[in-house]
């Protein structure tokens, strides 16, 4: 598996994927810290609450067309190169859909980082009033993990099944956009979107009162049920993602 | 010369599910923005307007450029593939021709999602009754849409062209939008092509967001076209062709 | 003789229209095994089904002597070394990269790559991106990466297509080297016969799915017996002289043919044609060309 993971690095050389990754990263720091530079006392007091409502809704605009993209650019030189039926002689296909699998987390992994390091700098940078919750900021990386997973196994299973990247990147599209309406629907209806996930495990609401324009933030009980169907429904989508694909002849 | 141009665009589109995605894509705000229009209206005032930003805003906001982007990233795809390049450059036609062909294919897109967009308000604005009389500006505003879209376009077609990538522009093309909400905001909107969009379609106040810059908006929409249709002409014209 | 590939009624269909019909393919080991066919006969298809890239309807293939199947089929492909059908490469990553790829996939020794770049004298250009070659560095390419691991046995699907002339010629000689050098069967599969003429020690004709014709070049050209003609100042009268004499013949293009063309029955003949008085002036002994074999075999026209 490691030799198989080592090939799958050599074949990222030069294409650059670090840098649609780290262009994701950075683009998500900047919108989210960008109204930080004007904050009063009072922003500063609730400064990570803010992040940490924030940026899940900035990851839900953002993530899964920036998947669909990374996921797409890992599986098109394998198509572009006519290069299954070789591999599918020196490795079993099941393998090289893991570590194909593996090499997209890793970016996944990485972008989670970066967002996770952010926060911190940011509450440093600029001072932040409010004591840091290590517990949702560690809730705060899991979710990203567990969300963008489940989502990058079917990028990447119809990038691999589709020569034509078209459908991949266009489900990405409506993945981005369904993602970020179902947000303003009720927790009842948004969490039937699965690009809604980004935003639905962090054990935080918020109060928006029009009047004063004050915003309050409340803790809200963590759904656990929710999170493990999730991660059972995760585990379903890569047996049957990995099924179809051992299925496809090259 | 360019009809044929066309024609042969028109017909490398076949069996593609390019068409698919673009009626597709519109039914996600217009179905998701009316029931939001539907679940607000405590807040909002109720009416065509407010209608219209539920279903326009996202749409107009980050959207549009990303989903054009694709169709002009899947146009240059199929020359970047299977050293098409050399065929397209061999071909009796003159450059320009090459790229404006893209261009229309690329608007013929554009306007049927604008009037898919616009078919979508009215029916779903009927279907949940809206009171009051249509405003006649919704025509105004799609067309100013469009104007901004076809300066999207043609700067996604230079992108994608030159970029060589399928994803890449697309994802320019998101990062881009996000980054014009901000540009928009601090009142630079006319500047940057993606920001004429939101300022276009009118998407985020029922009062217009062009007050009475419309001319300056023309101007730009024109520049930005004018000026991407000519650094791509450039670009086809100066470039040694890698098959 | 011991065979290194073996299979049984391999049949695969497309939509119930059989590519590959009760094939009964042997190569024996040590041999190059030409594998000839028109364009579509089933040639990929069978050689995908001997790598487990496709699986068959029916049938059954024996490599190394295992029968081949899930299991134990990365074993066996261990041992294989393959090029099938368009070469397949990163385009983004140098040629010495890609067959980074492939030796790290085959766990074979770093130094071996430095071996098959000599072998397919691509030196020069082992550090240019691979999207940049010509098809015919592709090709070769793909044949480097075919070496790596010291493959027992080669398969090779149409491997001169789209090389220059200098590119078959140099494609063929190392292709009949290894055997000699390595120790190494190899299956190559092209539609071109004087191709597999040149370089094949076996020969399996495929049409339309079914092997019609397999065994020993040598005996292949044994049904290229060769025929006698000859020129005489009276051809009509030369041919019913010698069927009154129980020899066979008969006109063809201005010609007298003999169908028996041992020592004895031609001298009989022209001995027979001398009595008669008919003047011979020219005996012509012609190959049967591989072309007319298989026009013989298969009954139609091969494209060439």
């Amino acid at each position: 598996m490691s030799r198989q993971f080592y090939a799958e690095r050599i074949k990222a050389r030069r294409r650059h994927v670090w840098a649609v990754t780290a262009a994701l990263g950075l683009a998500l720091l900047l919108w989210s810290t960008f109204n930080l530079r004007n904050a009063d006392a009072e922003d500063l007091a609730t400064g990570y609450s803010t992040l940490f409502y924030q940026i899940p809704l900035l990851n839900t605009v953002l993530l899964p067309l920036g998947l669909a993209v990374i996921a797409s650019r890992l599986c098109d030189w394998e198509i572009r190169g006519n290069t299954l039926k070789l591999l599918c002689t020196l490795q079993k296909k099941s393998a090289f859909y893991d570590c194909k699998l593996l090499m997209g987390l890793g970016y996944l992994f990485s972008i989670a980082l970066m967002e996770t390091a952010g926060i911190l700098a940011a509450g440093i940078f600029y001072h932040f009033t409010e004591k840091l919750d290590v517990r949702l900021l560690l809730l705060h990386f899991t979710e990203i993990i567990a969300a963008g997973t489940a989502l990058y196994i079917f990028q990447q299973t119809l990038s691999l099944l589709w020569k034509d990247q078209l459908l991949p990147l266009a489900m990405g599209l409506v993945g981005s956009f369904a993602g970020l309406f179902s947000l303003f629907f009720p927790k009842g209806i948004s969490r039937l979107v699965p690009w809604s996930y980004f935003c639905q495990f962090t054990p935080l609401a918020m109060d928006w009162d029009p009047e004063t324009r004050v915003q309050t933030f409340y803790a809200t009980p963590f759904p656990t049920k929710l999170f493990l169907g999730f991660l059972a429904a995760t585990v379903c989508v890569y047996i049957l993602g990995r099924t179809l694909f051992l299925r496809k002849e090259v | 010369m360019l009809i044929r141009c066309i024609r042969s665009e028109k017909k490398k589109l076949r069996h593609s599910i390019l068409w698919l995605a673009c009626l597709a894509i519109p039914l996600i705000p217009a179905i998701m923005g009316t029931f939001n229009y539907l679940g607000n209206l405590q807040i909002l005032t109720p009416g065509w307007y407010n209608l219209w930003t539920q279903e326009t805003l996202f749409y107009a906001d980050f959207f549009y450029a990303p989903l054009i982007g694709l169709c002009c990233a899947y146009l240059w795809r199929l020359e970047h593939r299977e050293h098409n390049w050399n065929m397209l450059m061999t071909a009796p036609v003159p450059v320009w021709a090459v790229f404006m062909s893209k261009l229309l294919i690329a608007f013929r897109f554009l306007l049927v999602i604008q009037l898919w967009i616009g078919i979508l308000f009215l029916i779903s604005g009927m279907m949940i009754k809206v009171e009051g009389p249509i405003p006649a500006e919704i025509g105004l505003w799609l067309l100013r849409g469009t104007l901004a879209g076809a300066a999207i376009a043609a700067l996604q077609l230079f992108l994608s062209m030159i970029i060589r990538s399928f994803t890449i522009p697309v994802i320019i093309a998101l990062l881009g939008s996000i980054a014009s909400v901000g540009i928009t905001a601090k009142g630079f909107g006319l500047f940057s092509p993606y920001a004429l969009m939101m300022l276009g379609m009118n998407a985020n106040k029922a009062e217009d967001m062009l007050g009475g810059q419309f001319v300056s908006f023309l101007a730009a929409a024109a520049g930005f076209l004018l000026l991407f249709c000519l650094l791509s002409v450039v670009w086809l014209k100066k470039r040694d062709i890698r098959g | 003789m011991e065979m290194i590939v073996k299979t049984g009624s391999l049949t695969k269909s497309y939509s119930h229209k059989p590519v590959v019909d009760n094939l009964d393919m042997l190569v024996p080991t040590g041999s190059i095994y030409g594998f000839l066919g028109p364009n579509g006969a089933g040639k990929s298809t069978t050689l995908k089904m001997l790598l487990g890239l496709i699986h068959p309807q029916q049938g059954h293939i024996q490599i190394f002597g295992k029968t081949l199947d899930t299991k134990n089929r990365l074993k066996i492909l261990q041992n294989i070394g393959s090029l099938i059908e368009s070469p397949s490469y990163y385009g983004h990553l140098t040629g010495r990269e890609n067959l980074e790829i492939v030796r790290t996939l085959k766990n074979a020794p770093p130094q071996e790559i430095d071996h098959v770049l000599r072998l397919v004298r691509m030196e020069d250009q082992q550090h240019k991106k691979a999207g940049h070659y010509s098809l015919g560095m592709k090709q070769r390419l793909g044949l480097a990466a075919a070496l790596l691991g010291q493959p027992r046995l080669l398969l090779l699907d149409e491997p001169t297509n789209g090389l220059d002339p200098a590119g078959i010629q140099e494609m063929r000689e190392l292709i009949t080297s290894l055997p000699r050098q390595a120790d190494m069967t190899i299956i190559v599969s092209s539609h071109l016969l004087s191709e597999i003429d040149q370089m094949a020690t076996h020969v399996g004709i495929i049409d339309k799915g079914q092997l019609i014709f397999q065994d020993s070049l040598s005996s292949l050209h044994e049904h290229s017996r060769c025929r006698l003609h000859l020129r005489t100042t009276d051809n009509s009268g030369a041919v019913s002289a010698l069927t009154q004499k129980g020899i066979p013949a008969m006109e063809e293009d201005d010609r007298v043919l003999l169908r028996n063309t041992d020592d004895d029955s031609v001298a009989r003949a022209i001995r027979h044609l001398v009595y008669a008085g008919i003047g011979i002036w020219r005996v012509e002994e012609t190959q049967m060309s591989l072309e007319d074999i298989f026009l013989k075999l298969t009954g139609k026209k091969v494209s060439l």
